[in-house]
């Protein structure tokens, strides 16, 4: 062996050890963090997550209080097993659902909103100290974000080329749809999954419909179980909801991507070239959803008109959904994140991102963008606004809801088109009457303001 | 660079016998002072032949991109059918070796002249993969793959870890080794297999024809890396040779030389040094998702791990199968926020049938 073979050997072997050296000594020892604070536990991700973090952030750089957010896509059955497997409570709940708030306020493991909190709420909101009260004599729910449900997000570039028009009564959209179905674009986007909760995208439609069909009147009686889902006008609306959206030819991808497609991704065939769909029905946190860069607004990629109502000549009732908090904890530095969240900083970061809406007067109109400043006239303007009448049903009845309503999505376009809906009547109906046996029936009194 | 700054600290001023020079310069002092020995002329002219220069020159330009064009081919269609031979079969034909040990040798022996371009070849290979790689997913690759379920051989190309720059810098050496010995000649093509120059590259126009700038990205960047680690670890396999640079034309102009010689050594630390840290964060993360796994539910087994930083913010993806009901997935979450220390967006695919999202930030 010649010397510089050797020497080179040894190069190839000390070469070979740096590499391992480098390894060991990198991939060692792990970040350590301070414990948050303040911990807080909701059902937004994505962009609505970082878009609540950006608030977070504001509230850390004003008071020097860490806060971490998580956020769960099972959200619903996560909180509950917190509470009844006792895994440990977050300080802080973002929750969407007005009945799982009245089960967690009656289960006693929720704090009473902190008097400084109640104050900011009736400086920055349009409700006084009395309508707060929910429990007891005491308020439990803070209302934070509100959003519009009754929306048709659809592309104005692709409706002015194809000679479409947006629809002012529903006869109209079902024309309309018809019309769509016979091109190469289907007229829907809709999907469905969403974890434990899915089917709330089916029960939006239904409601929708509920509400447009029998007015708020029949809407309410439906909402508090006088009329029960085995009801005419209760049944036409699944079945109002399965002619326009899921008939063969009218969703995009068909049942099959309903059924496997997560509610944020419903949308992706709207903004394809040549687009797979026409129109998205979804609420104004839909925005969050959209491909990055999405210009909204009439003369952007995309705009939304709100569901048409019977009659072209009254505005069509508004069916809203909303996001509340509520503390587990009643340390200073809760209360505190909770005051903050009142008032118009603690949405700042997220107005300027878009996407959220809520009654505060406090926010001037001219601080959202073009289109969430249209969404916010048409909340605060509006008469017949109703809250999502799954998100007020106890969780039992609203479960039962939601499994049922998805099979019957499933089944959609089965031979027989009225055994789905006579078993879905049927559970639901089963359900509520096992709950109200049980004396609570009411739980639209948390409704979030 | 510091690994080699330590060395000189470990080691003493053994070497300092060129007043001025840097730590490097000692260290070469002291190899050098070691055993004075030249490489053979067979050596020498086996590194010279890898590139021609005259009128062979442009022969061998005109063979080297037909053969990167063929390569590429190949590469690309092995990517999109999703299958390792074809893209092994690519690696054998891909002719990138000879400049990028050229570029090596040129670097050692402080030849600017022949670094150029070698250089200059290899940029024009790198551009023309590109370019055959997009053009085949053109004609082909649209009606076979699914955006989001990219074929196995093309992700694997965009998620450049730590083992591939292992691979890169031990598969360096073994060009370094071999090119000048040319008993040992036979043994090339399994360095070309090992470091796969070509397939990274046919993946960066596959996926740049798909929209997917993301992965392009990531598979040029493990270009890079392979590029610089072997650059780099060949280089110095060739310096153990007895390689150095040839004073032909006064002590001045070796001087310069030499700088330029560090210079090339430093542009191809960067990439290298930038990669390193980016796999050395990702590492991280996967073993804190791992530890923390077995915290979270000790029956948990992980089939399918992802782990990437990208914004400060770690995304994980987890197919796991366990026994019963899941653990809560938030819980998975904060424990991993804790060890990791920033924000995380964790996706569990639970017995591959309900996935969880669960973000902590």
């Amino acid at each position: 062996m010649t010397r510089s073979i050797r020497r080179s050997t040894v190069a190839v072997v000390l070469l070979v050890l740096l590499v391992l050296v480098l390894w060991r000594c990198t991939a060692g020892s792990d970040g350590d963090e301070e414990p948050a604070l303040v911990s807080v536990f909701g059902p937004w991700l994505g962009e609505e997550a970082v878009a609540f973090a950006a608030v977070l952030d504001d509230f850390t750089d004003a008071t020097g209080i860490e806060v971490a957010y998580v956020g769960s896509s099972d959200f619903d059955s996560d909180l509950r097993s917190r509470v009844t497997d006792g895994l440990g409570l977050p300080d802080l709940a973002i929750v969407p659902q007005p009945a799982l708030i009245a089960e967690l306020v009656a289960m006693g493991v929720v704090e009473p909103l902190a008097d400084e909190t109640v104050d900011a709420l009736v400086q920055n909101f349009p409700f006084s100290r009395d309508e707060l009260v929910v429990f007891d004599g005491e308020a439990y729910l803070e209302p934070y974000r509100n959003n519009l449900k009754s929306l048709v997000w659809y592309r104005p570039e692709v409706f002015a080329e194809r000679g479409w028009e947006v629809p002012t009564t529903l006869d109209d959209l079902h024309a309309l749809v018809e019309e769509i179905a016979i091109t190469d674009v289907a007229p829907w986007c809709f999907t469905m999954e969403a974890g434990s909760v899915t089917g709330w995208t089916a029960t939006d439609w239904v409601e929708d419909l509920v509400l447009r069909r029998g007015g708020t009147a029949a809407y309410d009686e439906w909402l508090s179980g006088e009329r029960p889902f085995d009801d005419e006008l209760i049944r036409e609306a699944y079945e109002e909801f399965e002619e326009l959206v899921l008939a063969p030819g009218r969703v995009a991808g068909g049942i099959q991507r309903v059924v496997s497609t997560d509610v944020a991704e419903a949308s992706g065939p709207l903004f394809t070239d040549p687009p797979g769909c026409a129109m998205y029905k979804q609420g104004s946190f839909a925005v969050n959803w959209f491909p990055d860069h999405t210009e909204v607004g009439s003369d952007g990629d995309v705009d939304a008109f709100v569901l048409p109502g019977v009659d072209a000549d009254a505005s069509p009732p508004l069916l809203v959904g909303g996001d509340g908090a509520v503390r587990f904890n009643d340390r200073d530095e809760v209360a505190e994140l909770m005051t903050f969240l009142a008032t118009p900083e603690g949405t700042r970061a997220w107005v300027d991102r878009g996407g959220f809406l809520s009654r505060r007067t406090t926010v001037d109109l001219d601080e959202y963008d073009e289109v969430d400043t249209r969404f916010a006239t048409l909340l605060l303007d509006a008469t017949d606004v109703r809250f999502d009448a799954s998100d007020t049903l106890v969780s039992s009845v609203r479960e039962v809801l939601l499994t049922e309503s998805a099979r019957f999505v499933a089944e959609a376009n089965y031979l027989d088109p009225t055994a789905g809906l006579d078993t879905l009547v049927a559970a639901v109906d089963r359900a509520r009457e096992e709950v109200f046996g049980a004396g609570d029936g009411d739980s639209q009194t948390v409704e979030d303001g | 660079m510091n690994d080699v700054d330590d060395d000189a600290e470990c080691t003493g001023p053994g070497g300092d016998d060129r007043p001025g020079m840097t730590a490097l310069g000692a260290v070469v002092g002291w190899v050098d002072s070691l055993v004075p020995s030249e490489p053979t002329g067979d050596a020498r002219a086996a590194i010279d032949e890898l590139i021609p220069s005259g009128p062979a020159r442009r022969e061998y330009v005109v063979r080297f991109s037909a053969l990167i064009a063929l390569s590429a081919s190949i590469a690309a269609f092995g990517l999109l059918a999703d299958s390792g031979a074809v893209v092994i079969g690519a690696m054998l034909v891909a002719p990138l070796m000879t400049p990028i040990v050229g570029a090596a040798a040129a670097i050692v022996t402080s030849d600017n002249r022949r670094l150029l371009t070698a250089l200059a070849i290899i940029a024009l290979g790198t551009a023309l993969a590109i370019v055959v790689g997009w053009s085949m997913s053109l004609i082909a690759g649209g009606s076979v793959i699914d955006v989001r379920t990219l074929p196995q051989e093309i992700r694997s190309r965009t998620f450049p870890g730590l083992l591939d720059l292992g691979v890169a810098i031990t598969a360096g050496a073994a060009a370094g080794y071999i090119q000048p010995r040319r008993s040992a000649i036979s043994a090339l093509p399994g360095v070309g297999i090992a470091v796969a120059l070509v397939p990274p590259l046919a993946t960066v126009g596959i996926s740049f024809e798909l929209g997917l700038t993301t992965e392009a990205r990531n598979a040029f960047l493990l270009y890079v890396t392979n590029l610089a680690a072997i650059v780099f670890s060949a280089g110095i396999i060739m310096f153990f040779s007895g390689f150095r640079p040839r004073a032909t034309s006064g002590s001045g102009a070796l001087g310069k030389r030499l700088v330029i010689t560090l210079l090339a050594v430093l542009l191809v630390a960067v990439p290298l040094a930038q990669h390193t840290r980016s796999v050395i964060r990702d590492q991280r993360l996967e073993s804190a998702v791992v530890r923390s796994v077995e915290e979270w539910d000790e029956d948990a087994r992980i089939v399918e791990l992802q782990a990437d930083t990208a914004h400060g913010e770690a995304n994980v993806e987890l197919l796991i199968v366990s026994q019963g009901e899941p653990e809560p997935v938030w819980e998975l979450a904060e424990r991993i926020r804790a060890r990791v220390g920033g924000p995380i967006v964790l996706s569990v695919l639970y017995q591959g049938d309900d996935r969880f999202v669960v973000e902590a930030r």
